[in-house]
């Protein structure tokens, strides 16, 4: 197990948490090399199917970052993506699933350092969880 | 304590008097309602002229398909004017409120009468009854006791809100003798301007009668029977591949759920597709892969995206050729995304629908 690197899904706002990312790599902070970052244009693109299919897909970790609350791009888009974020987890829970593999940050453009620690911060803890057993199974 | 209006006839009769006085009056444009089409089958139908009216049966217990969704195709292009009469289940009109806070169908060309609803038998149950009478006599007969009948769709005995919210008319049939009482309450000035020139007999009466308390209570506990049915969450993910490994992936829950309007759904769409690069990475990683894929991926895609305005009303359920235990899956775990905002759907026709909305303080406990 001391060999697993968990492959991170992370879903990033173009105008906040994607900028933060920038910020992080120019910076040459430390950001683990198997985080897949897909860039969307406000976290309120994240339908609860694009969670579901990274999950059931295989993904250890599935990352939402977006604006701080009051700073979307589009004024409240995270505010709706809070919510459905809500539900979706929630979903996981009640019907048996990791739900702990979920996580939603708000990571704003300058925030470089908070970006790479958010990740570093998420992949110890998927470290811990292990592998996502999904991925094993093709009876899904 | 409401005002009742009594017509000394059976239910069907009697709402059938009404619908015909609405027409002749050219108060409502038709009437939409059950219908005998054919020996033993029964389907909604849009009724205007009484010959037709006689052959309908208004408190048919079955359900064959969810009105709501019916009557959005239904009411597309109905230009303003008189309104359609409408004979719905409290779970139908429920729909119907969260259909208009969808923007599917406008309410105020709408007049809707709904019962204090017994349940429905599954579509199978009816339509395959060796004696129908006899199934018909049962009916009523727990109906007037207010009792579960164990033959019901399982949604209907665990159901909670069965006196319709929101009716311009409530027809009395829980607890009542349905073949020689329609007792009929009226909610709305419209009913009382409406109906104002029929000959009614008035009465003051309790609407949370004896047999519609007995008749909660019970499902109350029918519905706590329904939920913990499901081993889950407890048996992780093996345990819903197993609820939910026999699913043939029909669609048939999706087609003929009231709340799935959208004409294209995310499941049929090119973004779902899994062409050989994809299904073939799949298998190689997993071994193998189950086809079709992604059952439990379109469960809970389904879920998350109609959850929140699941009226619980089993039309799911009746059709599943794979016996999946929807009743439970969808009725739970609606609830439990529904309780998460205090919603309660087709409750409240001002109140927007939780994902439409937000509160920007809440859910700290989500971000990170
Ligand atoms: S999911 Fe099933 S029970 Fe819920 S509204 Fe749709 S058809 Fe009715
Ligand atoms: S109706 Fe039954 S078999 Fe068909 S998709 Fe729904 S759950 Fe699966
Ligand atoms: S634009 Fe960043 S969350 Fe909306």
């Amino acid at each position: 197990m001391d060999t697993f690197e968990p492959k991170i899904v992370g879903f990033l706002c173009n105008w906040c948490s994607y900028a933060g990312a920038d910020v992080a790599g120019n910076a040459k902070l430390n950001v683990p090399a198997s985080f897949t970052p897909l860039r969307i244009m406000c976290s309120s693109r994240i339908d609860p199917a694009l969670i579901l299919t990274a999950y059931f897909r295989g993904a250890d970790g599935i990352l939402v970052a977006g604006c701080h609350p009051g700073d979307c791009h589009y004024e409240k888009g995270n505010y709706f993506a809070r919510r459905r974020f809500a539900v979706t987890k929630n979903t996981l829970k009640a019907l048996g699933l990791d739900s702990q593999r979920l996580r939603l940050s708000w990571i704003s453009a300058s925030e470089g350092k908070r970006f790479a620690e958010v990740v570093s911060e998420f992949t110890e803890h998927i470290k811990k969880l292990g592998p996502n057993p999904l991925k094993e199974t093709g009876d899904l | 304590m409401a005002e009742i209006m009594k017509l000394k006839k059976s239910a069907d009769a009697g709402i059938k008097d009404i619908l015909k006085y609405l027409l002749e009056k050219k108060k409502v444009t038709g009437a939409f309602l059950l219908k005998k089409t054919g020996a033993g089958s029964v389907h909604y139908s849009l009724v205007t002229n009484n010959d037709e009216m006689e052959r309908s049966v208004p408190f048919a217990p079955v359900m064959p398909e969810n009105a709501a969704r019916m009557l959005t195709i239904f009411m597309k292009q109905k230009p303003p004017g008189e309104p359609l009469a409408v004979v719905v289940r409290p779970c139908e009109l429920r729909a119907l409120v969260e259909l208009s806070k969808l923007g599917q169908v406008d309410l105020s060309q709408l007049f809707v009468i709904s019962v204090s609803c017994p349940g429905v038998y599954p579509i199978k149950t009816y339509l395959k009854a060796e004696k129908p009478d006899e199934l018909d006599a049962a009916y009523k007969k727990s109906a007037a006791n207010g009792e579960i009948q164990k033959d019901l769709r399982a949604t209907c005995n665990a159901c909670e809100h069965f006196l319709p919210i929101g009716a311009d008319i409530t027809v009395l049939l829980v607890g009542k003798d349905m073949d020689s009482a329609c007792d009929i309450v009226m909610n709305t000035e419209k009913a009382r301007d409406y109906l104002s020139g029929m000959e009614l007999k008035k009465a003051e009466e309790d609407t949370e009668s004896k047999a519609v308390v007995s008749l909660r209570k019970k499902r109350d506990a029918e519905r706590e029977k329904l939920f913990s049915s499901l081993p889950l969450p407890d048996a992780g993910m093996d345990g819903l591949i197993q609820v939910l490994g026999k699913c043939i992936q029909c669609y048939g829950c999706r087609s003929v759920c009231p709340i799935c309007y959208c004409t294209l759904c995310y499941f049929d769409s090119a973004n779902n597709e899994s062409p050989a690069p994809i299904s073939e990475n799949e298998a190689g990683k997993r071994g193998a892969v189950k086809v079709p894929s992604d059952t439990l991926f379109y469960h809970l895609g389904r879920i998350t995206h109609i959850g929140i305005s699941c009226v619980g009303c089993g039309a799911c359920s009746d059709v599943c050729p794979a016996e999946i235990p929807l009743p439970a899956l969808y009725y739970r775990s609606g609830k439990m995304i529904q309780d998460m905002f205090e919603y309660t759907p087709g409750k409240n026709r001002d109140e927007e629908r939780p994902l439409s909305v937000f509160k920007e303080e809440e859910l700290g406990e989500y971000e990170h």
